[in-house]
């Protein structure tokens, strides 16, 4: 335990070397209990590896040949045919005739990206034009996009964000109406200011931080009285840490879903950064990994956004861990590479 | 949910005489898998048989058994969501009666988006005529979890989709040929239509006796009176809800939701926030200054007075004196704007950042509580 000098009280031991070991566990198998999970394990092993790359744990604790085997599944799940192309969650429905074969996802694609970008593979396996084929392909008429093609749900703002994250991360922005998307992101917009995961929905952290950010990522981001308004309602979310909802209880994941949102709005310095770091650090569990709220088991996904959101908003007593890109929601430096490596300097 | 009777020990579909003639295909997850999950007996020999009529493209009724076995164990496994709903159009299934089992089903899983957006499903093929029961469902759903968000979202998307007219009719170049008879249907299905409408305002009314702090309710009324398709811009539904909105501040003056409702209303109707200022004022003073504040009190002004037991002041009413006093380009909002440094520090910073606002020429706006 480090004495906090100034308070004169004591802050938590950040358990590195824990939160590595926990998501290493992770990654090489999930107990029972995570079945619901089944479709989207893409998205679980993206948050394991997000997590070590912020913890710099993935050349220490991870040998060249398990991170080259990690890589081969993620390509393994890669789905292309003559037109489309994009990445599903797991192998799910198939067999060893793979007679079946599961439909890409927009978010399984985003997180594969990222996740692939994260063990530095150089993406030579891609083919961009069908990716950005299987995007048009999946949008509908109101401006969103459906999650998998012939899936029969509508989209929401979580799928938006997928997308236009996938075409900056290729820097391709000629295969969806973009305007159309932007009009879908507006009608979100809340009475309070934050954003709805669809049109007439309540305002949510998680749906704002994803309307900030594509909107961001359209290259239209928030300005003058919305976007007073909506840091507004961003800032009022914090508790010590935040809460998702109006008048609900906090939550780690909305350090990080309010806070990027913050951050991405410009205005960082409004975040009281010790205060959220305490109630991050109340939820870090003993043996690695971080929970939603004091008392509770770890997850993947409350353990990376905990992290995420510390490594924004360090506290003053520090935290080990590398700085991210809000807007895509990798390390900095994963980030770069994505740029050198991914994005395509030529119109596709 | 239990069901009444306990249910008989469960088979794996492997001792199951009628799927004898299936072989079950397992998974293949490479030899290499990243996160796998070690998954139970019960959910692995289930996915085989799954996956093995999931190729020969089997639409029976025994695979409704399959999949409700593998529902429960797994609710976001959409791929069995979307084969059970196709196989239920292909054995032209009554559909009452599965939405009857997701109505047993739904309450474990009131956090499955599948499992709520199945339902929609359902309700598009059931038609209207099902539509009323399942405002009476969800309401049941929220007695359970009242402010869970799949539910809130189901049910605005029932009244938008059921009891809102068609939009755009006025759009179509047209419509001056066959608005007589359009006008004349609307209206024929609007009054009961309408009448839906009036009974979700008594609902939200009923959601905020048992708890006021529920935002989802303060949500869901905004959208019936003000942003959907039903709404009437009219001045006096924003006076009565005004009104209405500084009864439940009377009653709990320490919650955001409500705060941000009166907000909400004025910036709808373009109404100046200075024009509140008497009703706030009071929230901005420590309770011993209430009983002098009651003994001066026009009665009529009463109601809307803080309780013995409120806390003050009141953060919330500060921002709003603060926001409003801001508005008229009063430079006392900046002391306002000091004393919530002081009694909401968490927000300290914003608190200066929009003393600092207050410099520039534009008015500070849509802050909230």
């Amino acid at each position: 335990m480090a004495a906090d000098a100034v308070a004169g009280t004591t802050t938590p031991e950040f358990l590195s070397r824990m939160h590595v070991a926990h998501c290493v566990r992770c990654l090489r198998g999930l107990p029972d209990a995570a079945v619901e999970a089944d479709c989207m394990r893409m998205m679980v092993a993206y948050y394991c590896l997000s997590s070590l790359d912020l913890l710099s744990g993935l050349d220490e604790k991870v040998s060249k040949d398990e991170k080259s085997d990690w890589i081969t599944w993620i390509w393994s799940q890669y789905i292309s045919d003559d037109q489309l192309a994009g990445f599903r969650g797991a192998p799910f429905l198939t067999g060893p005739s793979a007679a079946a074969q599961e439909p890409p996802h927009i978010l399984m694609t985003y997180t594969a990206l990222l996740s692939l970008a994260i063990l530095r593979d150089d993406f030579s396996r891609l083919d961009r034009r069908r990716l950005i084929a299987f995007l048009k392909q999946t949008q509908l008429a109101d401006g969103s996009f459906e999650p998998w093609l012939g899936s029969g749900e509508g989209g929401d703002v979580r799928i938006i964000y997928g997308a236009l994250a996938i075409c900056r991360m290729l820097n391709s922005w000629t295969g969806i109406d973009l305007q159309s998307t932007v009009a879908y992101i507006q009608a979100c917009r809340a009475h309070d200011g934050g954003y709805g995961q669809t049109p007439h929905a309540e305002a949510n952290g998680g749906a704002t931080y994803c309307a900030v950010a594509a909107l961001e990522l359209a290259s239209q981001p928030l300005q003058g009285k919305e976007r007073d308004h909506t840091l507004s309602w961003l800032a009022h979310r914090q508790k010590d840490g935040f809460q998702g909802r109006t008048e609900k209880e906090q939550d780690a994941c909305y350090s990080f879903w309010c806070g990027a949102a913050i951050a991405l709005l410009g205005s960082a310095d409004l975040v009281d950064r010790d205060s959220n770091a305490q109630f991050l650090m109340g939820c870090q569990f003993k043996l690695g990994g971080f929970a939603k709220a004091i008392g509770e088991f770890p997850d993947p996904l409350h353990t990376y956004l905990s992290m995420a959101a510390l490594s924004i908003y360090p506290p003053s007593w520090g935290v080990p861990l590398s700085g991210i890109d809000p807007l895509i929601n990798v390390r900095t430096e994963t980030a770069s590479w994505i740029t050198e490596k991914l994005a395509s300097s030529e119109p596709l | 949910m239990e069901f009444l009777n306990p249910e008989p020990p469960y088979v794996l579909f492997r001792d199951r005489p009628e799927w004898s003639d299936v072989t079950p295909i397992a998974q293949d997850d490479g030899p290499t898998p990243l996160a796998p999950i070690l998954y139970s007996d019960k959910y692995k020999d289930a996915t085989s048989y799954f996956r093995a009529i999931y190729v020969a493209k089997e639409y029976s009724p025994r695979v409704l058994d399959l999949t409700l076995e593998i529902i429960k164990q797994n609710a976001s496994h959409y791929t069995v969501w979307q084969y059970r709903y196709r196989t239920l159009l292909a054995l032209n299934s009554p559909l009452t009666q599965e939405l009857h089992l997701l109505s047993k089903l739904l309450p474990t899983h009131l956090k499955s988006y599948q499992a709520w957006n199945h339902r929609r499903l359902l309700l598009l093929q059931l038609g209207k005529k099902s539509a009323r029961g399942e405002l009476a469902f969800a309401e049941i759903a929220l007695a359970k979890d009242a402010k869970n968000y799949h539910t809130w979202v189901y049910r605005e998307w029932l009244l938008c989709n059921f009891f809102a007219p068609a939009p755009a009719i006025t759009t179509s170049p047209a419509a001056g040929e066959d608005a007589e008879p359009a006008i004349e249907e609307l209206d024929e299905d609007g009054g009961a239509d309408e009448e839906v409408w009036r009974e979700e305002v008594v609902f939200t009314d009923r959601m905020l006796e048992d708890d006021v702090r529920n935002n989802s309710v303060w949500h869901h009324r905004f959208f019936v009176l003000f942003e959907g398709p039903r709404a009437k811009q009219s001045p006096d539904v924003a006076e009565s809800e005004i009104e209405y909105t500084k009864h439940k501040i009377a009653l709990a003056p320490n919650n955001a939701s409500s705060w941000n409702y009166l907000r909400g209303i004025l910036s709808h109707t373009r109404t100046p926030l200075p024009l509140l200022l008497p009703f706030a004022r009071p929230y901005t003073l420590p309770q011993s200054a209430q009983s002098s504040l009651r003994a001066f009190a026009d009665p009529g002004e009463l109601p809307f007075l803080p309780g013995e037991k409120a806390q003050l002041p009141c953060v919330a009413a500060l921002e709003f004196v603060a926001d409003a006093l801001a508005e008229e380009g009063k430079p006392e909002a900046g002391g306002v704007y000091d004393e919530l440094v002081q009694r909401d520090p968490v927000r300290k910073q914003f608190w200066e950042y929009r003393k600092r606002s207050l410099q520039s020429a534009s008015a500070p706006v849509g802050a909230q509580a």
